[in-house]
């Protein structure tokens, strides 16, 4: 299909080039490509599903491998440093090359981390919805086979009686096998998997066997992408859902703390604010990209009391703060949360003074893996040292954290899925150091140094909050315990499709 | 002659001698009115002093110690002495004061503290504080091998003037700014700090953004040391910054 190649390349060059930020969009998108490959994908007389499982699951691997992996990286002669990614092709990344000197450059190459933990959310979520839609199509065919062989099984009086209730109890047996029990599907128990529609279809038609399965071909692409378009609908429709809550947790007169901008807390506050609660804001400005200004400037647009503080000054008003909510980036299984960089000490200040730290996320920031290893991303730690005038850019998840090997090895997503393994550092990406430094600043003091002296400047974009630090989610579907993250993703995916990328048979 | 406060000298131990050095030109200038005593009205004089430098600024805890020993000087002197003798005796005792106080604290304080530098250490210091400053250079001169982590933030970006004494002395630096403190924290083995004033009850009182460093360090089980001059120190008692502070521009 080289339309579909076509979309996808497209779309890897998208978030490459960072034409796509925001998790949100990233979801939205990923979705979209998802839906238009099923549709496209022509699928077989038998194991439709597992067809449709495996284009899906090639094209996330696709996309998830077009991550670019630094497998070479050494400052050549001059300034430059010369990077091959996963995708064999090699570029110069210092831009700055034809300058006699540089104290700081900038490497653009990977997604950030946030899309690229998004991207894989979603291809694990379609992929789940495949299977739910698979096997709920199952389970009509056997209702439909339920009813035949209850009729021409004379003893059993109660399956003869009550067919579709039979088909129920099955249906719902096979849900258990997938997964088990949730509050949802307590709730929901037998009576709303009966009046499904594609059981009450399927459930008539027992006497054309041929007929129906010819039907159930198109019905299993037919029913995926209606789920998918439900996820993409759910993804947009993810603020308005998560702001509904605002009112049965922001009361009058309360101070709430944030931190960033984020577009969720944006609706949350503003959702409070139009049902009538007056409290005050204080955003504190999140260095070094100062989203916080732009948050500020909008909720004071808005009319909320708005009040911009200093990154610092976060501990010293936290004591007067009723309630601390942000956004998130993603969150994980064990119910940490990936989150703009600062935002670790807010919880902890937050905690010192048992302030209730609050974190909204949509459902397609759940990370089902919360151990995925990607290597360190834009490469903003660097040195400036004054004996040869040469700027050496250090790659941080490399050199520091682990060898190159042990990466490989790791692979993807192979660890415990559970909890995540130094997330501060393999799932940070570090910025420039421009944003903290001026071009040039110190470049007059370093030269005349003896040649001891050097500068790193470290600017990461995330931090990483601990569970216990989070006193409540709220996701689109309601307020949830960090503990009850794991619960959720259980919801969401499959364990079959925590592992997108299989790992090659043969050592590469 | 009082004109400094504008913003060019920042930092309590700067402000302070400033401002006693202002003091001894303003006493070597002095002459008593006539039908006044000097204690009386050098008194009420240091008193108008005051009020404008508050004007311009709010007094720095150590400020306010300096000038309560000055007043206390003022009012000890003999009636018997006479204005020339009174004159200098006032001026070498602030000479004293910020030998003493002030110069020689620090020297105490840094050797005191390079003895918790060793080799191979990590070194975090928030904003800019002298006394770490002469810390982190005398430890550098003494040949101990140790990075320096300078946490900066804004409004004021006095790390940034840290950052670049250190590095014209040749020490090696990392930079950033608080919100990162989290994720450097890790890598560091000593936390060092300056302070305003300690307070009677132990608060450390210092410039914001102090207590999230040490909040932080002490979450990732780092060891926090504050330097700070007993000249500094305050018998007012306080567990939060917002009952008493000052507000920037």
């Amino acid at each position: 299909m080289p339309d579909v190649q076509t979309l996808v390349n497209d779309f890897v060059n998208k978030l490459k080039k960072r034409k796509i930020e925001g998790s949100q969009a990233t979801a939205k998108l990923t979705a979209e490509l998802l839906r238009s490959v099923i549709s496209q994908q022509r699928v077989p007389h038998t194991n439709q599903a597992t067809a449709l499982i495996h284009a899906v699951r090639a094209i996330g691997e696709q996309l998830i491998a077009a991550n670019p992996k630094i497998t070479e990286a050494k400052p050549p002669e001059g300034f430059g440093l010369t990077v091959h990614d996963s995708l064999g092709v090699s570029r110069e990344v210092c831009y700055s090359c034809q300058l006699p000197f540089i104290p700081f450059c900038m490497l653009q190459i990977p997604f950030p981390v946030a899309t690229m933990l998004a991207v894989g959310n979603i291809v694990r979520r379609v992929l789940h919805i495949i299977r739910e839609e698979d096997l709920s199509l199952a389970t009509a065919a056997m209702a439909g086979l339920g009813v035949s062989v209850a009729s021409d099984d004379e003893d059993d009086e109660e399956r003869d009686e009550n067919p579709v209730l039979s088909a129920a109890a099955v249906a719902a047996a096979a849900r258990s096998t997938l997964r088990p029990p949730s509050l949802q599907t307590l709730l929901e128990d037998t009576s709303d998997s009966a009046a499904a529609p594609h059981t009450s279809s399927s459930g008539g038609e027992s006497d054309g066997r041929t007929i129906e399965k010819g039907s159930r071909v198109r019905k299993l692409k037919h029913d995926v992408i209606e789920a998918v378009n439900e996820l993409i609908q759910d993804i947009s429709t993810c603020y308005e859902q998560i702001a509904e809550q605002a009112v049965e947790h922001i009361h009058h007169n309360e101070v709430i703390l944030t931190l960033g901008s984020s577009k969720t807390v944006l609706e949350f506050l503003y959702a409070a604010k139009e049902k009538q609660r007056s409290f005050k804001v204080f955003v504190a400005e999140g260095a070094p990209r100062y989203q916080g200004h732009i948050l500020a400037k909008e909720l004071a647009a808005r009319g909320l009391q708005t009040t911009v503080i200093s990154d610092s000054a976060v501990f010293a008003l936290i004591s007067r703060v009723n309630m601390v909510i942000v956004g998130a980036h993603a969150v994980m299984a064990n119910g940490g949360v990936i989150a703009p960089v600062g935002l670790n000490m807010v919880a902890l200040a937050a905690q010192r003074h048992a302030v209730p730290f609050v974190v909204l996320a949509g459902s397609h920031k759940l990370t089902c893996h919360s151990a995925i290893l990607l290597r360190s991303q834009s490469l903003g730690v660097c040195w400036w040292t004054p004996q040869n005038r040469q700027l050496i850019i250090h790659q941080k998840g490399i050199d520091e954290e682990m060898n190159k090997k042990s990466l490989d090895d790791l692979g993807f997503g192979n660890l415990c899925p559970l909890y995540p393994h130094n997330p501060e550092v393999l799932l940070n990406e570090l910025r420039s150091p421009s944003e903290l430094l001026d071009f040039g600043e110190f470049s007059d003091c370093m030269d005349s140094a003896s040649g001891a002296g050097s500068l790193h400047v470290v600017n990461p974009t995330f931090d990483y909050v601990p569970p216990k630090f989070v006193s409540l989610f709220i996701t689109d579907t309601g307020g949830h315990n960090p503990s009850y993250m794991y619960r959720l993703i259980a919801d969401y995916y499959s364990a079959d499709d925590l592992v997108v990328k299989r790992r090659p048979v043969t050592g590469s | 002659m009082e004109m400094y406060l504008s913003g060019d000298i920042t930092g309590g131990n700067a402000r302070c001698i400033a401002m006693l050095r202002a003091f001894q030109e303003a006493i070597k200038d002095y002459g008593v009115p006539s039908e006044k005593t000097l204690v009386r009205d050098l008194t009420a004089r240091l008193s108008s002093y005051v009020s404008f430098l508050i004007e311009c600024r709010p007094l720095s805890i150590s400020m306010g110690n300096a000038i309560r020993f000055l007043k206390s000087r003022i009012a000890k002197l003999p009636l018997t002495m006479s204005e020339s003798e009174s004159k200098t005796s006032l001026q070498s005792d602030v000479e004293r004061f910020i030998n003493e106080k002030i110069l020689l604290a620090d020297k105490v304080i840094v050797k005191h503290a390079i003895t918790k530098i060793r080799d191979g250490d990590v070194l975090l210091t928030y904003g800019s504080s002298s006394a770490v400053e002469m810390v982190l250079l005398h430890a550098y001169e003494l040949g101990k091998q140790f990075r320096v982590v300078v946490v900066d933030s804004r409004p004021r970006l006095r790390g940034k003037l840290l950052l670049r004494r250190l590095l014209e002395k040749g020490l090696s630096c990392t930079y950033t700014h608080i919100n990162a403190v989290s994720y450097i924290m890790k890598e560091v083995t000593r936390v060092f700090l300056g302070a305003s004033s300690v307070l009677s009850n132990g608060t450390v009182y210092s410039a914001v953004g102090t207590a999230c460093v040490a909040m932080v360090a002490h979450a990732f089980r780092v060891p926090v040391l504050v330097c700070c001059e007993a000249y500094k120190f305050h018998e007012r008692v306080q567990h939060d910054s917002i009952c008493s502070n000052e507000l920037g521009m």
